[in-house]
């Protein structure tokens, strides 16, 4: 959606007949302030076009202080759950190797206290990050997809096509998710696997609406008219037409679908049906009501899981509400 | 014990798990009327109660449905209190005749139903026939009544019994499994097996039907002239909770006054408190690893995929080697519970054995790889895992775990490391209940865990070892632990049946645990102890099963229950103790951070309940 703001039309459709050098020739002004547009190629252009469109994205980014706080949160998530290995001893987390006494309150040696086999429940935090962000990442990529081709496909055909797609995206959408999603894992069987099937079968059909909206939006437009004109085939249309057009929204789409990821494959973990064998956020709550914590007063086992849930969906949610301001005229202008 | 109507039940708790989560906030509210306007109500709090199918006493197969028809009625013989022997009921004496085949029971004169009609060796002999004439009972309980050839009443309190061979059981008449049922109530019934539990009817024991509200509660009104003595209060109610955890909040809050099978968390927990009161004791729920000894039809036609290895005794002594119960119960069971030894729990006095110390297998892996060394199994493939000689596979086992028990993700945890030691690998998935039955019966595992609620009547347990359990055909069952079989084990198993001394019996039982201990078609890793927690502020005078340090609840008998107190009624505790105030600061704010972050999961208990069901059945 960043159309409006660039005279892009004319140079997104990067045509048939590009009379510049091959792809091998140096590009002769990448910066665009250039002397002569003429010599660069067409994808040194798309590229100069991207980085400027990134650039204005970024600035009007940097003025929301919510999504500032959000990316940063999420750049300090990143960075912990990736350097794990780093500092800490993942076996650690077998209980054969359970440094710890039975339900220790947090001290010095474990800062969030141990569970009730001895374990440190920092060190499950820490790695129980890696398997709730990549289900909750992999399962929103997966959703948004299927939700962007079902969304494209019911807006470009049109007729019964979109007719039938829309429905089903209808049903969808009124089914509670939850329970869809319990009963899909209870019947494929629980594994990492299919929480994130489940997960992504559960919640496409928003994206799927949205992105059907956008599309027939952005082929109402005349540059779109006129590839047809020109003999673009729908695959043509699609890829180097809407798609591109389509990125920004759904980038946010997805941005802000990790977070309900996440929290779906924590509420599905809590309710035992989760891969047993790996540590997740929502196991851990899970093994936490279960062993008695609520009772025992064990909150140092209940807490730290749970506001890790609260940090990366709150950050996913700024992050993708900022984009979605960025994006949006609309929303800008109001403030 | 469960036996062929197992799956369909769980099939029906199945159902009742998507229904009962419906009911769930309606049921948490109407507890707590207890004592109002001088009446005392003993409110018991349990889970699992949809498990149940109906509450007809001679189709009992749950630890629940025992405990209400415990309430209700009183067996022919019952299990004593201090250790479980053989003690009057309905019966006063029996004696049997020189050759074992002809049984006299005397009847206790006093004894009438609550109606005032006296109970009679009719209603006995009415109930054995009964039994026998009735497919569904007969599928129950036709190892005792199977073999009678006649029962007849002498006269109103000498009843007869004949029987084909001799047997043990005739020394119990299966205790507290079968309850003598009124002739003129139930001899108007068209099919007995159909019986449901209908509020009113007479009964033989302290108490009578009042309310059924299947998977909800049951209520139940004392009877004021018992001819045993009534209880010393007028209401009891079993009411479900979805999960342990809601339970014990419960209690807390006063809504119940007693409950059962708490964790050691919640137990320490609630024994930190002033107003209430906990106990423990071992209890007969015992936790094991069981083998896949070679699935087999009683031909010798093998079936399933285990692991060929695992037919050599040796390799599964060598696995039980590796394995150091004191550990696993400190861990995975907070030290309250016993390391398992053999299929009948020490409770049970005489009938459990313990081995000497030249028979003991001590957690030591060093003897475990000099028995597969000596074995041949000394050969290894490239990644250090040990070969077996006959198939040339690698010694690489599968180990089912149930998913939905926390205990066990813990325990396969030190399973899978101690086991390296061996140079085995152990490989451990996760399951569902259902699915890792299904697998097991038809014996496609290598080790799976399992549990185990025992009786008093050892016979039922052990039978399950013996080769006459194998399948005819190869389809899966349930009726054979391990598929293990054994010549010698069935030759005692046979002498065991029909020795009517209780002494000269327990011997040969004790003998046939310690083949089993030698042979290893499974481990026992540990026996629960039960843990229990009641308000003290309003009741007190439990006695428990057996009588020292025992449990109060699932008890094979009513005494928990028929001895519980209201606390004015106590002489020696007559002062309440002071308000409960003092500890809601500590819990109060945990509490609350608990329910936020139950909301944050949607709040769909629904699923809790499937865990339930294996855990519930005798």
């Amino acid at each position: 959606m960043s159309a409006p703001s660039t005279p892009a039309p004319a140079g997104d459709t990067d045509g048939p007949d590009t009379s510049t050098p091959p792809a091998g020739a140096p590009p002769a002004d990448p910066s665009g302030t250039g002397v002569t547009p003429r010599l660069a190629s067409a994808r040194a252009v798309a590229w100069a076009r991207r980085r400027k469109a990134f650039a204005d994205f970024w600035r009007q980014y940097r003025k929301q202080p919510a999504g500032l706080v959000g990316l940063g949160v999420l750049a300090f998530i990143a960075l912990a759950t990736v350097l794990a290995p780093l500092y800490t001893d993942e076996s650690e987390l077998r209980a054969v190797n359970a440094p710890g006494e039975r339900l220790e309150s947090p001290s010095g040696t474990f800062w969030f206290g141990t569970d009730e086999v001895g374990r440190s429940i920092l060190l499950q935090v820490i790695w129980g990050a890696r398997v709730s962000l990549q289900i909750g990442i992999v399962a929103a990529v997966l959703a948004v997809g299927l939700g962007t081709l079902v969304g494209m496909m019911a807006a470009h055909y049109g007729g019964w096509t979109s007719w039938l797609l829309m429905r089903l995206t209808d049903w969808f959408i009124v089914l509670p998710s939850l329970v869809l999603a319990i009963a899909l894992v209870v019947a494929l069987g629980a594994s990492r696997f299919t929480i994130i099937v489940a997960i992504a079968l559960t919640s496409w059909a928003g994206t799927a609406r949205l992105v059907r909206a956008q599309t027939m939006s952005i082929e109402g437009r005349p540059y779109l008219e006129r590839a047809r004109a020109l003999g673009a085939g729908h695959w043509h249309q699609m890829s180097r037409h809407v798609l591109p057009n389509l990125m920004p929204l759904i980038l946010a789409s997805a941005t802000l679908q990790v977070s309900s990821a996440i929290l779906t494959e924590a509420s599905l973990s809590f309710l035992g049906l989760g891969d047993p064998s790996t540590v997740s956020w929502g196991t851990i709550l899970e093994r936490a009501f279960h062993a008695g914590a609520i009772s025992y007063g064990a909150w140092w086992y209940m807490l730290p899981p749970g506001f890790a849930i609260l940090a990366v969906v709150l950050a996913f949610t700024l992050c993708g509400r900022a984009m979605e301001t960025v994006l949006n005229p609309r929303l800008r202008g109001a403030k | 014990m469960a036996e062929k109507p197992q799956r369909s039940f769980l099939k029906r708790a199945a159902v009742a798990t998507v229904a009962g989560g419906v009911a769930l906030s309606m049921t948490l509210a109407d507890g707590a009327m207890a004592q109002d306007g001088g009446k005392h109500t003993l409110i018991v709090g349990t889970s699992g109660l949809s498990n149940i199918p109906h509450l007809n006493p001679l189709d009992s197969g749950w630890l629940l449905q025992g405990e209400i028809n415990n309430l209700m009625y009183t067996p022919m013989i019952r299990w004593s209190q201090d250790d479980f022997s053989p003690a009057p009921g309905i019966a006063q004496e029996w004696e049997s005749s020189e050759d074992g085949l002809t049984w006299t029971y005397t009847l206790n004169p006093d004894a009438t139903w609550s109606d005032g009609e006296p109970i009679t060796a009719e209603d006995a002999k009415f109930t054995y026939d009964t039994i026998r004439d009735t497919p569904l009972l007969n599928s129950r309980h036709g190892d005792l009544v199977n073999n009678f050839t006649e029962v007849r009443a002498e006269d109103d309190h000498t009843l007869v019994i004949e029987i084909e061979e001799p047997s043990a059981m005739m020394n119990h008449l299966k205790g507290v499994s079968i309850m003598i049922m009124p002739e003129h109530v139930w001899g108007e019934l068209d099919d007995a097996g159909e019986y449901a539990g209908e509020a009113g009817q007479p009964t033989s024991g302290a108490f009578q039907l009042s309310e059924y509200r299947e998977g909800e509660r049951i209520v139940l009104t004392a009877n004021k002239d018992y001819w045993e003595g009534p209880v010393s209060y007028d209401e009891f109610v079993l009411q479900d909770y979805q999960t342990p955890e809601a339970m014990v909040q419960a209690l807390q809050a006063g809504e119940v006054d007693l409950i059962g099978g708490l964790n050691p968390q919640q137990f320490e927990a609630l024994e930190a408190r002033d107003d209430i009161t906990t106990s423990t004791g071992p209890g007969r729920r015992m936790q094991s690893i069981g083998f896949n000894a070679g699935a087999q039809t009683r031909d010798g036609e093998e079936f399933g995929d285990g692991h060929p290895a695992l037919k050599d005794p040796v390799v599964r002594r060598a696995i039980a080697h590796a394995i150091d119960k004191e550990r696993i119960v400190e861990v995975a069971a907070g030290g309250y519970a016993v390391p398992g030894v053999s299929y009948v729990p020490p409770i049970f006095g005489d009938m459990s054995w313990e081995p000497g110390e030249d028979e003991l297998i001590p957690a030591d892996a060093e003897i475990g790889n000099q028995l597969l060394d000596e074995a041949g199994y000394d050969e290894r493939d490239s990644a250090g895992i040990r070969i077996d000689p006959e198939s040339g596979r690698p010694l690489e086992f599968r180990l089912f775990y149930h998913s939905d028990r926390p205990s066990y993700a813990i325990i396969q945890d030190f399973l899978v490391d101690w086991v390296a030691e061996l140079d085995i690998r152990l490989n451990a998935v996760a399951m569902d209940t259902t699915p890792l039955n299904e697998e097991q019966e038809a014996g496609n595992f290598d080790l799976a865990f399992g549990t185990w609620s025992a009786g008093p009547e050892p016979g039922e347990t052990l039978a399950y070892h013996t080769c006459a359990r194998l399948p005819e055909t190869a389809e899966p069952t349930d009726l054979t632990f391990s598929f293990y079989c054994d010549e010698e084990y069935d030759e005692l198993y046979e002498a065991q049946a029909g020795e009517g001394d209780l002494e000269a019996r327990s011997e040969i039982i004790r003998e046939m645990q310690r083949v089993l201990y030698e042979d290893t078609p499974a481990i026992q890793l540990y026996y629960e102890n039960q843990l229990e927690a009641y308000n003290s502020e309003r009741w007190g005078g439990f006695e428990t099963q057996p009588a020292a340090e025992g449990m109060i609840r699932e008890q094979q008998g009513s005494f928990g229950y028929r001895s519980a107190t209201p606390v004015e009624l106590l002489d020696e505790n007559g002062g309440q103790a002071a308000g409960s105030g003092s500890d809601s600061g500590s819990a109060t704010p945990w509490i609350i951070g608990g329910l936020v972050l139950v909301a944050v999961a949607g709040g769909g208990f629904v699923l809790m309940q499937r865990r339930k069901t294996a855990d519930d059945r005798e």
